[in-house]
């Protein structure tokens, strides 16, 4: 997959998983990691741009004697989310532009 | 590799990035490796799962903006201790390694400021089309006013087609401008791959044996490094 395409993705879906209730990195790479590959190293640089952008906050929760931090998602990312609908609806028209443009072809 | 030595790994190679960035790179990871443990894997097995360090340090440091590398990078080179006989020979060898660096720092410099004057010149060009078109077409509807006949005519058609001339330009203009700022942009990118590519060269002096990843959990599959 092109590279900006799947940096893009790979944001949505992190926002994705922790829409619902905030998460954590290992859960957040699981539920991902069916869809798209994905591993720690991928997701921490995602997470700190997440951040910084004002998309996800962080807390930390104390979790079996260690510290464990958990993402939760701001106004900003739910509104991430929803463009990232609007536009994919754009691009699925696209998608079917091109598909029976090939069909034509045959 | 422990838990410990492999955060060790990756503090050397990210070295002389701000502390609260170190920081929080290593809770990630520390983290990282305890809820693998928790699911039931061995600490061996966790560290090996969650990434070599060069992998992670490298995506660490492509994140980081250039002049917060080279500052990184100003910061942990006196940390290893030059010896005396090395200044001597940094001294000596000056008319050497100094050409070179400043060829080296031309070179770049003038591949931007070609770039930059390359973009100024297309927008000068247009600019000075369109202003010199409305100019002229002022100028020979003056001239015909004042009874300059054929001449005032002809006149005002060159101005027309150079107006008209600006019209056409104007997308290409803005298009050859757009690539090249993108351009630019991936000299910037490359100069940057180079500079992470050779630190990370540099800090490989311990051998790291990765364990076959046969880890049913959530093992990283290597993701084409995208």
């Amino acid at each position: 997959m092109e590279i900006q395409l799947k940096r893009g993705l790979l944001e949505i879906c992190v926002l994705a998983a922790i829409r619902k209730e905030p998460s954590y990195g290992y859960q957040i790479i699981k539920d991902v990691k069916p869809y798209i590959t994905i591993s720690e190293s991928t997701l921490y640089p995602i997470l700190r741009r997440l951040e910084d952008a004002g998309n996800l906050t962080v807390r930390s929760v104390e979790h079996n004697g260690r510290l464990r931090k958990y993402y939760e998602i701001t106004d900003t990312g739910i509104k991430k989310l929803n463009d990232f609908r609007e536009e994919w609806r754009e691009i699925m028209a696209i998608y079917e532009f091109v598909t029976r443009e090939d069909e034509g072809n045959e | 590799m422990s838990k410990q030595e492999f955060l060790n790994e990756v503090r050397a190679r990210i070295a002389g990035l701000n502390e609260e960035d170190i920081r929080k790179a290593l809770d990630f990871y520390a983290e990282a490796i305890d809820d693998r443990i928790e699911d039931g894997l061995t600490e061996e097995q966790a560290v090996a799962a969650v990434g070599t360090p060069d992998e992670i340090s490298g995506k660490i440091l492509m994140e980081t903006p250039l002049p917060k590398l080279i500052k990184a990078e100003a910061r942990t080179k006196p940390s290893k201790g030059i010896r005396a006989w090395e200044i001597i020979l940094i001294v000596l060898g000056a008319p050497v390694w100094l050409p070179v660096l400043i060829t080296v720092f031309a070179l770049g410099l003038a591949v931007v400021v070609t770039i930059a004057a390359l973009i100024l010149a297309v927008i000068v060009t247009i600019a000075a089309a369109g202003i010199g078109g409305v100019g002229a077409v002022i100028a020979s509807l003056l001239f015909i006013i004042r009874g300059g006949g054929m001449t005032g005519l002809i006149q005002l058609g060159a101005a027309l087609i150079l107006i008209g001339l600006v019209v056409l330009l104007f997308i290409p203009g803005k298009a050859a401008v757009l690539w090249m700022i993108e351009l630019m942009g991936r000299f910037a990118g490359w100069v940057k791959y180079k500079f992470v590519s050779r630190r990370r060269g540099e800090s490989t002096d311990t051998t790291y044996v990765q364990t076959p990843a046969n880890i049913d959990t959530v093992n990283n599959e290597e993701d084409e490094n995208a």
